[in-house]
């Protein structure tokens, strides 16, 4: 809708201007909104009774930085197979990965395969596959231990930006990475339109799998 | 008046937990109450003014947005994973909760017995002036919006009061976005 239409449209029926709440509403109601959803429980949607996870702790190891970027749809070639899933380019201590919004066929194999010839070792956890719920990563993710291996948090390792469009662009900084990390990425609905729930970056023990990821060991 | 668009914030809707961050939207359907709690401080003025205009009383807009919420954090499970701004989703619920206040009431009269009461004094009386002009105003807007049918009064409150576009308002309503440009252009003839 353009403006004049807008403009017509509020002119025939002018709504007076908005307003905030009343004084100290917004905190009050914010407060009992919130003591409300953490005390609440509504059997429709009450978490599954999967076990309670226990906290991250692989030895020695701990997460250097996180990533994360929302959900988009990504694709190794569009349907027509002009189109690259995503693109990998490694200068000097960066590694920049763009990912396309369009098109399906993601191999996880393959982006791990690319990710480590640029330099970047990356290891994609399957979230469906997995059987991991959001509940599960975000229960996961508050209780990873407040240590971040000597990270600038002014000066991130792996930075993420959404595109318009939904295609994603991240970049790993590898001088700011202690070395034996991987890039861990949460991926939802592998194979399909699947997209991008959270990441981070930490060591990995010997024989760790995917589905390990939210388990202490 | 100025014009608001609310066409989504995809890079804003990041949150950050120790060393890991997840999408907003994946929090929400996680049940993280503090997802919730940035939903709040990022949305509850937009959604306390568009009930507002739907209901006419500053008093009920805000049990309104209250129950918005409510019901969010109930239907938290339907929201999609990819996306940007959950606002048209918010600014639905509230359609939904303006147009059926009781029974979104009954359904969380538990909650709405523990809310906290308003104060009976506002703060500053210029306010309490503005606001009693406020529903002067929106009242005789409402007589002259009641000419129209409820599906385009809805449109009409979100394309043109709250500045969302013709695709965030059929999100909003779940209908096509075809659906939303007929109404408002039948609502625009009728209210003329």
């Amino acid at each position: 809708m353009n403006n004049i239409d807008t403009q017509n449209n509020e002119r025939l029926l002018p709504a007076p201007p908005e307003r905030d709440l009343p004084g100290g509403r917004h905190h009050v109601l914010r407060e009992f909104l919130m003591t409300e959803f953490h005390t609440s429980s509504h059997p429709e949607v009450a978490p599954t009774s999967r076990p309670r996870l226990r906290r991250f702790a692989f030895s020695g190891a701990f997460a250097v930085v996180a990533a994360l970027a929302i959900g988009f749809g990504l694709a190794l070639f569009g349907p027509d197979g002009s189109a690259p899933a995503y693109a990998i380019t490694s200068s000097g201590d960066s590694v920049k990965v763009t990912i396309n919004a369009s098109g399906k066929g993601f191999d996880i194999a393959d982006f791990e395969r690319d990710m480590g010839a640029a330099g970047m070792p990356t290891r994609v956890v399957p979230v469906d596959t997995c059987g991991f719920s959001y509940a599960d990563i975000a229960s996961w993710a508050k209780s990873r231990p407040n240590e971040s291996a000597g990270t600038d948090s002014n000066a991130p390792a792996l930075k993420v930006r959404m595109e318009a469009g939904g295609s994603l662009e991240f970049q790993v900084m590898r001088d700011r990475l202690a070395s034996g990390k991987t890039l861990v990425l949460f991926f939802n609905s592998p194979g399909k339109d699947f997209h991008l729930v959270a990441g981070i970056v930490q060591g990995l023990p010997k024989n760790w799998q995917p589905c390990d990821a939210l388990s202490a060991n | 008046m100025t014009h608001r668009k609310y066409l989504g914030n995809p890079v804003g809707s990041v949150g950050q937990y120790v060393g890991v961050e997840m999408s907003l939207r994946a929090r929400i359907l996680a049940g993280d109450p503090d997802a919730f709690g940035q939903l709040f401080d990022d949305h509850a003025r937009v959604v306390y003014n568009h009930a507002f205009r739907l209901v006419g009383n500053w008093s009920v807009a805000e049990d309104v947005m209250a129950l918005t919420f409510l019901e969010a954090w109930r239907l938290r499970t339907t929201v999609e994973l990819t996306g940007g701004s959950l606002l048209a989703w918010l600014l639905g619920i509230a359609t939904n909760v303006s147009r059926n206040t009781r029974r979104a009431a009954r359904r969380h009269s538990a909650a709405l017995a523990r809310m906290p009461l308003r104060d009976a004094v506002p703060d500053f009386a210029d306010d309490l002036v503005g606001r009693i002009d406020d529903v002067a105003r929106i009242a005789k807007v409402r007589e002259a919006l009641a000419r129209l049918r409820k599906p385009e009064q809805d449109v009409f409150a979100l394309c043109v009061w709250a500045g969302m576009d013709y695709a965030a308002a059929a999100q909003a309503l779940g209908v096509p976005v075809g659906t939303v440009r007929s109404r408002l252009s039948r609502a625009r003839s009728d209210a003329g």
